[in-house]
């Protein structure tokens, strides 16, 4: 009994060792007298960061991206941004902190950040809010769908870093360039072109609905998403109701850095079944694999390009002079 | 001669239980501090002792301290010992080797509710340690409850967990068919861990797990008659149904402090008490704070190797978990059988 | 003294004791006979208090469930025929005898252990006071169990066919021990499975049928019993050499 009082009283110790030191720290931060910008960011969560801040952590690959666009940069980011894509970030201009599905909080708290950027998708990231409000860091919390939340992300990051040319040069532009390019749609058709958008992993195959990048651009094309009126179709495969929506198009979008796994998954479990092939998109060879950069990463500023290839598939008549 | 060494100190180590008990606790102090000065981050010794000596440190070393290795090392230590202890009452009062928090519906019940709060309050981040913690109690509660209808014997309580069980995992499935975004949830969830735990709900569950603690320590002296089996229990004046309903409950307190916090994390309530009654024997009087600190030190022992081993790549600390413990568990069982055969 | 007045226990469709009326006195060595699945086993349950029944069972006047559990616990104490056996040494199996006599810290006075080491002693387990039950032959961990239920010392020892599957030499020294404690003021109630071994220790035999008793007496007064004829097909005679074993024995 004696040893287990020892114990608690030790526990006791530590735990009141950390409550009093936690003052200090909140207080060491609020110190500074900086210039310092409000943003409120995709999450409706308001925070405080300094104007131009120097060390900005990003825990995503496509804003990892978004934050040099807009004229950042960046001493800490997760692996798969220098690993599995190339977005200019060398491995000695800035520290890995991690994975995206498991930052390292420690290196995080190491670097001392200015901002730290979470995905809102990542549980991984979510989890860090807490842990970073008490640290005295602050955040944004990002999500980015479509071509407009790109846009206002933009803005945001370009009125904290100040580089407002940026948002001309990686917004405005891109803005444009799609405006032009919808301009150009057909008023009135015959019939509105369906898709079916399946995401591909090398374990199987999922279907989109919305809230992604994909179907946001086909759905501002005006092409028909079977899976949006057939919310039964949920996120597993269908074969049945694909079959009798029998859509125009198939778009497929691959997970995972194996690109050939993917495909191999995706005909192994759809093109093996022979009900596939009396598809419309399958016969008349209109089942294409989307490149990641345009659509599984978030495009940024190659928004326009997204659209353009899209386009140019469903109305090849009409854009492919571009 | 090696084996007569091996034998003569498994059986001192059986007998000399307060040494078992003085050389955990300095085990579980040193391991406590050893892992305060370890981790992804180029932080000196030197800054971690002059941080607890008072003296001025640099801000990053104060972050990193305070945020990310004191919550976690206390949540890995405290969770351990809750997991361990709450399997070896479980055991106990089932009559079952194989029991472990999983048995009754605890992990199942707790992952539902967490699932259900990712979707019906998404944006309150700290609504999920309740969940967590509620769903676990609940699910207990519940299978504890249909287990006394059926007058608790201790294979309905096993029985009406693994329906509870599956039932509550059935729907998190259909939570996440429907609503998809649930699986991230899930996900962080099942695989458990400690990487991202601050001080703000250790300090609700602290309280509770020791609450957990004292009450199995009171009932030690009830469940070592509880082994005499149900009859020679109750002809010693033992109330059975209470004293199992009271283990089977404060297991349940303890397995859901630990499951709020640290998620899903198997294999310590299985494995740890079977490591401690190895080891220490059969009387619960010991047995309870040995394998308490046994599974604290174990689980922060593999939490600590889980972010030091790749760093900054961290590997979920189940894997940890089973590399280390399956062998040496298979390891404390051929030995007990080659000692049988001996 | 414990009295049952028209007690009834049965489950599902099946009644196992059948409105069984019965008195058995202080001081008295009883032994129950009857045939397999007569409700022996059940009969000592419910004396016991661990079962429960419809009529009454009086322990020296106060009803038996409704006393508290420690209390009834330092009254009667119960020998199950099955047991489990846990991997305890026989020093602390002893020891739990002495449970409902402990306060709630649960901590073994000098007294708690004089009376373990009176068990020990009287079961001549002495010396294997340290060694683990499981290691025992099935004849000394039979004792050992006696010791703890002589440890609770209880004022009747309730007993399920202690002597099952043991040598004959181990049966006599357990009857032997049971016959000194019951000299020295113990009840002893035992079912027993030997006729000619509980005619010689009891000093009285009730004979349990269908779920009643249906024929109690001293020894001398039944051993020519017609139901005892009628039920095992055999009548007891009592032995005319000092050389026999038992004081009774068995004839067609």
């Amino acid at each position: 009994m004696k040893k287990y009082l020892f114990l608690i009283i030790g526990i006791s110790f530590i735990l009141a060792g950390c409550t009093s030191v936690k003052y200090d720290a909140a207080l060491n931060n609020n110190n500074k007298t900086e210039d310092t910008i409000s943003v409120i960011d995709s999450s409706n969560h308001k925070l405080t960061v300094k104007k131009v801040p120097e060390k900005v952590v990003a825990l995503s690959s496509s804003f990892a991206e978004l934050w040099m666009l807009s004229g950042g940069k960046l001493a800490g980011v997760t692996s798969d941004a220098v690993s599995n894509r190339n977005i200019g970030i060398n491995q000695n201009d800035a520290e890995i902190v991690g994975t995206e599905m498991k930052p390292n909080s420690e290196k995080i708290l190491e670097i001392k950040p200015d901002l730290v950027i979470l995905d809102k998708d990542m549980t991984s990231n979510m989890a860090l809010t807490v842990m970073l409000d008490k640290a005295g860091i602050p955040y944004y919390i990002c999500k980015v769908e479509t071509l407009d939340d790109y846009l206002s992300a933009l803005k945001k990051f370009v009125s904290i870093t100040g580089e407002k040319n940026n948002y001309n040069e990686n917004g405005e532009k891109v803005k444009k360039q799609v405006d032009s390019l919808l301009k150009l749609l057909p008023n009135s058709n015959k019939k509105t072109p369906s898709a079916l958008v399946l995401r591909a992993y090398s374990s199987g195959v999922h279907v989109l609905s919305d809230d992604n990048v994909t179907c946001n651009i086909l759905d501002d094309m005006g092409v028909d998403n079977i899976a949006k009126s057939n919310k039964s179709l949920l996120k597993d495969l269908s074969i049945e109701a694909i079959i009798r929506d029998n859509p125009d198009y198939i778009f497929v979008v691959t997970m995972g850095s194996n690109n050939d796994n993917a495909i191999a998954s995706l005909k192994k479990s759809l093109i093996s079944n022979p009900a596939w092939n009396t598809l419309k998109a399958v016969k008349s060879n209109k089942v294409f694999i989307l490149p990641k950069e345009l659509f599984q990463y978030k495009p940024n500023n190659k928004w326009g390009d997204s659209y353009e290839y899209l386009l140019k598939i469903i109305y090849p008549e009409i854009y492919k002079t571009k | 001669m090696n084996i007569c060494l091996k034998s003569y100190i498994l059986k001192f180590i059986r007998q000399n239980k307060i040494t078992n008990l003085i050389v955990l606790l300095i085990v579980s102090i040193i391991l406590l501090i050893a892992s305060l000065f370890v981790g992804a981050s180029d932080i000196k010794a030197k800054e971690i002792l002059s941080f607890f000596a008072g003296g001025n440190v640099s801000v990053s070393a104060k972050s990193v301290i305070i945020y990310a290795r004191l919550p976690r090392i206390i949540s890995s230590y405290s969770c351990g010992g809750a997991l361990a202890l709450s399997g070896l009452l479980l055991q106990a009062a089932l009559n079952n080797p194989l029991a472990s928090p999983g048995i009754i519906g605890i992990n199942s019940g707790a992952g539902f509710f967490v699932v259900m709060t990712s979707i019906l309050f998404p944006s309150v981040f700290s609504a999920k340690f309740a969940a967590a913690f509620l769903g676990a109690i609940l699910t207990a509660l519940l299978v504890i409850g249909i287990a006394i209808k059926t007058r608790s014997s201790k294979s309905t309580i096993v029985m009406s967990g693994i329906a509870i069980s599956s039932l509550m995992s059935a729907g998190i499935n259909a939570v996440i068919t429907i609503k998809p975004e649930a699986v991230m949830d899930k996900t962080g969830f099942s695989i458990g861990g400690f990487s991202s735990v601050t001080m703000g709900p250790i300090e609700y569950i602290a309280p509770i797990i020791i609450i957990g603690l004292l009450g199995a320590y009171i009932l030690s002296s009830r469940l070592n008659i509880l082994l005499l089996g149900d009859e020679v229990a109750s002809s010693l004046g033992l109330n059975v149904s209470l004293c199992r309903f009271l283990t089977v409950s404060f297991a349940s307190l303890l397995a859901a402090s630990a499951v709020c916090i640290g998620g899903l994390i198997s294999f310590v309530g299985l494995i740890v008490p079977h490591i401690t009654r190895n080891i220490a024997g059969t009387d619960y009087k010991w047995l309870v704070p040995i394998t308490t600190l046994t599974g604290g030190c174990f689980l922060l022992l593999c939490d600590t190797l889980a972010r030091i081993i790749f760093s900054p790549y961290e590997i979920p600390v189940g894997i940890i978990l089973s590399f280390l413990g399956a062998p040496f568990f298979l390891y404390l069982l051929l030995s007990k059988k080659r000692r049988l055969e001996n | 003294m414990i009295e049952l007045q028209n007690v009834s226990i049965g489950y599902e469709n099946k009644s196992i004791i059948k409105n069984l009326s019965s008195a058995f006195s202080d001081g008295e060595f009883t032994c129950i006979i009857g045939k397999n699945g007569s409700g022996k086993s059940t009969l000592l349950k419910a004396m016991d208090g661990i079962l429960s029944y419809s009529g009454q069972i009086l322990l020296d006047n106060i009803e038996i469930m409704e006393l508290p559990r420690k209390e009834r616990a330092k009254k009667i104490s119960y020998l199950p025929q099955i047991r489990q056996i846990p991997d305890i040494e026989v020093q602390t199996l002893i020891a739990h005898g002495r449970f409902p006599h402990l306060g709630f810290s649960r901590t073994m006075t000098i007294e708690d252990n004089d009376k373990v080491l009176y068990a020990a002693d009287l079961t001549s387990v002495q010396d294997v006071l340290h060694r683990y039950i499981r290691e025992l032959s099935g004849g000394e961990r039979q004792r050992v169990y006696l010791a703890m239920v002589i440890a609770q010392d209880a004022e009747t020892i309730l007993l399920d066919e202690p002597t099952t599957y043991m040598d004959i030499n181990h049966q006599i020294e357990i009857m032997k021990i049971l016959s000194k404690l019951n000299k020295a003021g113990k009840n002893i109630i035992m079912v027993a499975h030997d006729l000619p071994q509980a005619f010689t220790y009891g000093s009285e035999i009730k004979i349990i049928h269908n779920g009643t008793i249906i024929e109690a007496g001293c020894p001398v007064s039944l051993c020519r019993s017609a139901k005892l004829k009628d039920i095992f097909g055999i009548t007891l005679e009592k032995s005319q050499s000092a050389e026999e074993l038992y004081e009774y024995h068995l004839t067609k």
